[in-house]
């Protein structure tokens, strides 16, 4: 890091090599590197091709919801909600399964439910003008206890055929690789270019660096805070479905609490609470992170007891060296 | 006369920055003595350096006889040395006592404020300044003036000899800068010294007794302002005379009326505003802070909208809802807080430059900016107003004030207006990027831009100007011809009361040394 906080503090420096050290992802992509190459060493398993493919199907649950997250995040806002609306787009969607609706309309609605909420979300933000917090905290209430109130507690499983196409959603491979990885990758790439080649990312940086300054150059500032809503609630949604094809049953408590590992990969990831700053690349390292520090700890044998600590300690980390390269710009 | 302070051969650098080298001069006791230079000039480094903020590299500080080791500006308080900053540092929601005595309340039993003391303490502080303001009322419910002066009581708990004032009058119009300098005046004779950090030549002309002029980090001259004039502290502050800050008389010709507004009001804040612009004129709007310019500017940009009134664009009516509109029908505004309005201060100067031009569907195909595009009208504009940057991947909030209203500026040309409004369009910038500025607009206007530019500066109203709206509060107290127009004119339009009220005579040495 310090390498990369002497480049920063060369002015003009427009080297290739100069700005990959000043760019905030070297960082976490180096300390996933150093993670990778240490658990390899002492826990061979690590390293086993079944073990890697199976961190990528497990982190890119929490990946998909990291994506949107990320532009909630980036215009300055927060969504606490995505850990319940997976959970109901989960048991809506398996629901409707069950009621004979197929799997394409089934799903369809539930995406619709899940987009429901997160308009919800942005309605409050925008025309109420309620700190975000507040209606996604509601909505987080909101959506478990629908999900509660559609499975009434029990499980619902056998609503499709074993053999359907559906459960190669989350089951199945391709080239070899876990589908939900691939939908995590191919998700990753639009948001990427979304966020860092149109209008619309840059004005969503724009309205997190300053809003005042956003509607006073003409930005829809409503319209587009509320359109990361949605995208937040259906890429929740999208990870609640892809859970449900690779279980084949869905519960009323999936995603629970999974809100705060999404939070908390995209904060290691590089993306500020207060807006304006955060990256695709980052938030995709910063849920691979999460989800290698998760297995490399339970491969170590460490106690499981003692994982948040970990994990905690990752954030707070992150965030602090995130701090240290700043505070060298600024005071240059 | 006494010394009370000597700078000696100060010296302060950043990383890549030299702030201030050798600079040496005295104060004498009982003075108001002016600090001038350049926006990093390094201003506001030295008077970091003396309150305590900063500890320089080399070089000591002389206070009193005794030389200075201060830990911070909480010791230098102690020691008598005081600074009020540029930006308010209060808390809006806390009343006018407990903002006058954070961290020095006055206490029962160590650990309870105590509340009578505190307002009883408080509005004697507030007497002995001559200010009549409720120590109990909300600090937020007080006008930016009124808080600056409660800024300044503030810093006088620690009964300073010493008093630091960074920019104190650059959110103020000239009739607020009064009272400020009448309190001011009030202190020197109390035996205050003060050091006074200001952009404005006049007021600095008119109440101060010595200056010292600083630039790129170096002492250039101390002097008596009666041994000076302002034309030598600009040629010493910008080391050349400058050229092009002239009034120049409009020509004559019947341009055609570009925007037209008739009986704009929002009920509150501007009532029944009238007025014309034509194509390639600059008019001016002066007026007190709080007669209601900025939020007119505001109504007819659609931020918000006003509720009643009629914008007449090149002959025809429109309706603005939102700033969108505006911008698509030709009409830019240049807020009049660039910090807060006017740019996203975390991302780069590339980005801010093209925000107005990217939202208007230039620059993009589809939704996808075209980079090669952006940056071809990026590198255009900073090579045009030849902003000081080291390269357009620079954060914005990085660059000195100047640079920053010159990228703003830049932002709204990208976006091709008609009319362009900008509200005080050099606040807090310094004389040479001034010049640059005006210069910049007159060629605007002369290739047919329609300008109106709200000033609370009077030689800049009246230096820019083609005519003068003025405005009382919230309506239109006349217009002024370009033959016509003084500050005179201006003061007695924008306030009747305090039309003629000149700035306090100084005082002579003879009085201030009697005084100390």
């Amino acid at each position: 890091m310090s390498a990369a906080d002497k480049t920063a503090a060369a002015p003009g420096q427009k080297s290739f090599l100069g700005r990959m050290l000043r760019s905030r992802e070297t960082g976490i992509i180096s300390a996933l590197a150093i993670m990778v190459v240490g658990l390899s060493f002492f826990a061979p398993d690590f390293a086993s091709p079944n073990n890697m493919l199976n961190d990528a199907r497990n982190f890119s649950f929490v990946g998909i919801v990291v994506l949107g997250q990320a532009m909630v995040m980036i215009t300055g806002g927060i969504d606490l909600s995505v850990g319940s609306v997976w959970g109901l787009a989960a048991v809506s969607s398996a629901a409707f399964m069950n009621l004979g609706f197929g799997p394409i309309l089934g799903c369809t609605l539930a995406l619709l439910i899940s987009a429901a909420i997160g308009l919800f979300n942005g309605l409050c933000v925008t025309k109420l003008r309620m700190p975000p917090f507040v209606p996604t905290l509601a909505t987080m209430s909101i959506a478990r206890a629908l999900a509660l109130v559609i499975t009434r507690g029990h499980s619902i499983d056998g609503f499709l055929p074993d053999d359907s196409i559906f459960f190669n959603l989350g089951g199945g491979q391709t080239f070899g690789l876990p589908n939900p990885f691939i939908v995590f990758v191919v998700l990753s790439v639009i948001a990427g270019i979304a966020l860092s080649r149109t209008v619309y990312g840059r004005q969503l940086y724009a309205i997190g660096g300053n809003e005042r300054a956003a509607r006073l150059t003409g930005l829809e500032v409503d319209r587009l805070k509320i359109s990361v809503y949605v995208i937040s609630a259906v890429t929740a949604g999208i990870a609640g479905i892809i859970e449900v094809s690779y279980l084949s049953s869905a519960i009323s408590n999936q995603g629970l609490g999974k809100e705060l590992s999404v939070i908390a990969a995209a904060v290691i990831g590089g993306t500020a609470l207060t807006g304006g700053e955060g990256t695709i690349l980052g938030v995709f390292v910063g849920a691979v992170i999460l989800e290698v520090l998760r297995n490399g700890l339970v491969l170590l044998g460490t106690d499981a007891y003692w994982q948040g600590v970990f994990v905690g300690s990752v954030i707070v980390l992150a965030v602090f060296i995130d701090q240290l390269r700043k505070g060298f710009w600024r005071t240059r | 006369m006494p010394v009370l302070l000597t700078v000696e051969e100060i010296s302060k650098g950043f990383p890549g920055v030299q702030a201030l080298r050798d600079v040496t001069f005295h104060v004498e006791t009982g003075t108001i003595h002016a600090i001038m230079g350049e926006n990093g000039a390094g201003k506001s480094t030295l008077m970091q350096v003396i309150a305590g903020a900063l500890k320089p590299d080399t070089g000591r500080l002389i206070f009193d006889g005794n030389q200075l080791q201060l830990s911070g500006t909480r010791d230098a308080a102690s020691k008598g040395i005081s600074i009020v900053f540029q930006e308010l540092m209060l808390a809006p929601n806390m009343s006018v006592a407990e903002n006058i005595f954070l961290g020095a309340e006055p206490r029962v039993a160590g650990v309870m404020v105590d509340r009578a003391a505190q307002r009883s303490q408080a509005r004697a502080a507030l007497r002995r300044m001559g200010i009549d303001i409720d120590p109990d009322i909300r600090l937020g419910e007080l006008t930016i003036a009124q808080q600056q002066l409660i800024e300044i009581c503030k810093s006088l708990v620690h009964e300073p000899r010493l008093l630091i004032l960074d920019e104190p009058t650059s959110s103020l119009s000239e009739a607020d800068s009064l009272v400020l300098f009448r309190v001011v005046h009030d202190l020197k004779a109390s035996g205050v010294t003060i050091l006074y950090i200001s952009h404005r030549m006049r007021e600095v002309f008119d109440n101060c007794d010595y200056v010292t002029v600083l630039r790129d980090g170096r002492h250039v001259k101390t002097t008596r302002l009666s041994d000076t004039d302002p034309e030598e502290v600009v040629r010493l502050m910008v080391g050349r005379d400058l050229a092009g800050v002239q009034r120049i008389r409009p020509m004559n010709d019947d341009k055609p009326v570009m925007l037209s507004v008739r009986g704009l009001s929002d009920g509150k804040r501007y009532h029944d505003i009238s007025f014309d612009l034509r194509a390639g004129e600059i008019v001016g709007v002066a007026g007190l802070i709080g007669a209601g310019r900025s939020e007119m500017a505001l109504g007819i940009f659609g931020a918000p909208s006003a509720p009643r009134g009629e914008i007449v664009l090149d002959g025809k009516p429109v309706r603005i809802r939102k700033p969108g509109d505006a911008m698509r029908l030709g009409i830019g505004l240049v807020p009049e807080d660039r910090k807060q309005q006017g740019l996203v201060l975390g991302m780069s100067v590339g980005s801010n430059l093209s925000l107005a031009a990217l939202s208007l569907g230039r620059l993009s195909n589809g939704n996808f900016v075209k980079p090669i595009a952006e940056n071809r009208m990026i590198d255009g504009y900073v090579d045009r107003f030849r902003v000081k940057t080291p390269s357009t991947e620079q954060l914005v909030g990085l660059l000195s004030g100047g640079n920053q209203q010159k990228v703003v500026l830049a932002k709204w040309l990208a976006a091709k207006p008609r009319v362009l409004i900008v509200d005080e369009p050099t606040r807090g910038v310094d004389v040479s990027t001034k010049a640059e500025i005006y210069a910049l607009m007159r060629e605007l206007a002369r290739d047919g831009l329609a300008i109106l530019v709200i000033s609370s500066d009077l030689p800049e109203v009246l230096t820019i100007s083609d005519r003068i709206l003025v405005m009382r509060s919230g309506q239109l107290a006349g217009e002024i011809a370009f033959d016509d127009a003084s500050e005179e004119r201006i003061m007695a339009l924008a306030a009747l009361d305090a039309s003629d009220t000149p700035h306090p005579a100084p005082t002579t040495y003879g009085e201030a040394e009697a005084a100390s």
